[in-house]
This record gives C-alpha cells, sequence and structure tokens, in this order.
C-alpha cells in the first residue's frame, strides 16, 4: 500500500505545483479592448446575418491568440474589471460560452482567481470550475489529474 | 412594490441566490414562510437567468414538498428565460417549472440569448405583438407592458382557490 499511496502523494505535489498554480492576472490593453468590442458586438446581434457576422469575428479574433489559456485569463478579466454595464455582462456570457477554448485551458485560467483576495474573482473561477465539472460529473481534481498527466 | 401594498409576502433576489439544485436562500425564504408564516400558495417569476432560477427553485420546492409543509404553485413566469447552470448557462430555459398550476412564458426569438417555446405554458412571442415587437433580451424586462402582464397574471392566479 505505501508506494501506491506515495504516488498519489507525488502527483498532488505535482499538480499543486504545476497545473493548479496561482498567477496574478495582468490586462492586455489590446485585448482587453478586443474583447469589449465583440462582447457588445455579440449581445447587439439581433438578426440571422448579425449573429453570424459576429460569430465570424470572433472566430478571426481567437485564430490571432494561440495561447488559448492566456485568451482565458483576459477573458475572466474582463468578467471581473470590464463588464460593467448590463449589455457587457450579458456579452461576456456569450463570448466566454462561444469561445473554442478546451477544458484544461479553463482550468487553468480559473486557478489564477481561486484564491483571489475579493469574492467576486472567487465567483468567477468558480464558475468557470463548474463549466468544467458538470457536463461529464467529473469532481475538479480528476481533470487537474488528467492535465498533469497529458502534459508529462 | 406594487405586490408589497397588496398585502403579498414578496421577496426579490439576485438569480444566483438559487443554485442549479434550486437550494440557496430563495428557497430557505419560501419554507419558512410556508412552516412559519402561513402561506399555501407560492408564485415565483424571474427574467433571464432568473427564468432558470425559477424553474430550479419550483423543481427543488416540489421535491422536497412532503418535508416542507402544504402548499401550492399557483404561478410561475419566465421572461425571456435562460437556463441557469452557471452564469455563462446561454441555452434556453424551455422546462415547463415542476408542479407550477399557471406557467406564463414571454420571451422573444431574436440573438444569441433568448427564451422560447415552453410545452404546456400559456406562451407569447412578444415580438408578434405591435407593442414588442423591437424588445431584445435585454429589454424586454423593462417594458411596461411586459411587468404589468406580469403583475396582473400573478394577481388573478394567486386569487384562485
Amino acid at each position: 500500500m505505501k508506494p501506491i499511496i506515495f504516488s498519489v502523494l507525488i502527483i498532488f505535489s505535482a499538480a499543486s505545483m504545476g497545473i493548479c498554480q496561482t498567477v496574478e492576472i495582468e490586462p492586455d490593453p489590446t485585448v482587453q479592448k478586443k474583447i469589449d468590442e465583440m462582447a457588445l458586438r455579440l449581445i447587439h446581434a439581433s438578426t440571422q446575418v448579425e449573429v453570424e457576422e459576429s460569430l465570424e469575428v470572433l472566430r478571426q479574433f481567437e485564430q490571432t491568440q494561440n495561447d488559448k489559456t492566456a485568451l482565458m485569463r483576459q477573458v475572466l478579466y474582463y468578467l471581473r474589471h470590464g463588464a460593467n454595464t448590463e449589455d457587457r455582462g450579458y456579452g461576456a456570457m456569450v463570448l466566454f460560452n462561444k469561445l473554442d477554448v478546451d477544458k484544461p485551458a479553463r482550468v487553468r485560467a480559473a486557478l489564477s482567481y481561486l484564491d483571489a483576495q475579493d469574492a467576486d474573482s472567487r465567483k468567477i473561477a468558480s464558475e468557470v470550475m463548474g463549466t468544467v465539472d458538470s457536463p461529464e460529473g467529473k469532481a475538479l481534481i480528476t481533470v487537474c489529474i488528467e492535465n498533469f498527466f497529458a502534459l508529462r | 412594490m406594487h405586490l408589497h401594498e397588496q398585502g403579498y409576502d414578496a421577496h426579490y433576489y439576485d438569480e444566483d441566490v438559487v443554485g442549479n439544485n434550486g437550494a440557496g436562500a430563495a428557497y430557505d425564504e419560501v419554507v419558512s414562510a410556508i412552516q412559519d408564516r402561513g402561506v399555501t400558495h407560492v408564485a415565483i417569476y424571474g427574467h433571464s437567468h432568473g427564468g432558470g432560477s425559477t424553474h430550479d427553485l419550483a423543481e427543488r420546492l416540489n421535491a422536497n414538498r412532503a418535508g416542507i409543509g402544504t402548499f401550492t404553485i399557483n404561478v410561475t413566469v419566465y421572461v425571456d428565460a435562460i437556463q441557469n447552470d452557471s452564469d455563462f448557462d446561454n441555452d434556453s430555459e424551455l422546462r415547463f417549472p415542476p408542479s407550477s398550476g399557471h406557467h406564463m412564458n414571454y420571451y422573444q426569438p431574436n440573438g444569441l440569448l433568448h427564451g422560447g417555446i415552453v410545452p404546456g405554458a400559456d406562451n407569447l412571442d412578444v415580438t408578434t405583438t405591435q407593442w414588442g415587437q423591437n424588445l431584445d433580451h435585454k429589454t424586454i424586462d423593462n417594458n411596461g407592458t411586459v411587468i404589468n402582464a406580469v403583475r396582473d397574471r400573478i394577481i388573478q392566479q394567486m386569487s384562485q382557490p
């Protein structure tokens, strides 16, 4: 039994130092401005043509962002600090949902806010974690471990 | 305010007060009203994620009714309802609130956030009306006609035995 327990401890230790590392989110003014424009465009799209155009603009923007975790961190920063009107709040909610960002990147980004000082940031992190856990019923730690093995 | 003035035991909450399993302060308040203040008739309504929370709250109340006491959910109302499984949920809330005696559903179908037809409900696409043709997800809850219709329907249904 001891080797098994030891192995598990190694995994959790590595996860806590690597995958589950907390980092400060620094806003990128250019990306923040673009996210704001897209959030407003998404929520103001009314006709089918406008909806398709706004989604195409979002796709084109995503293609310029190679680091999906960094992109998601910018989105979380916008949710916390930029989405300060009803339109922007709804727009950010749609933008988050439409972004093609995989679960590991979402988790890595959300971890940045998990032990934040303010409750609003922690709530954003919690909600993002919820989008990862709920669909497949996995516990968050399972996702962390899967990420750890995937990146070894 | 109008409901308060008419003597209703009315409460207003942010939708986040209702968890996606229906638990939270709103649920606790309803249970307290039934068990401690003699309330027997319940109405629940909400806009956007508040509509999703309306479903989740009704679902939990119905599931736990044996332990709560005697009550009926006379009326529920969705206004362009979105499911509220998380803050990022964009899905239209199209489920009928469990055990609701009457469900009113005002929605608009345009854009990336919108409600839709709820089977078994009294549905109205407001964009098919003259007064609501330009409403969208952000403006539908501030429209006077919608607000008055919701209030009047609640009062009407709550007076039913």
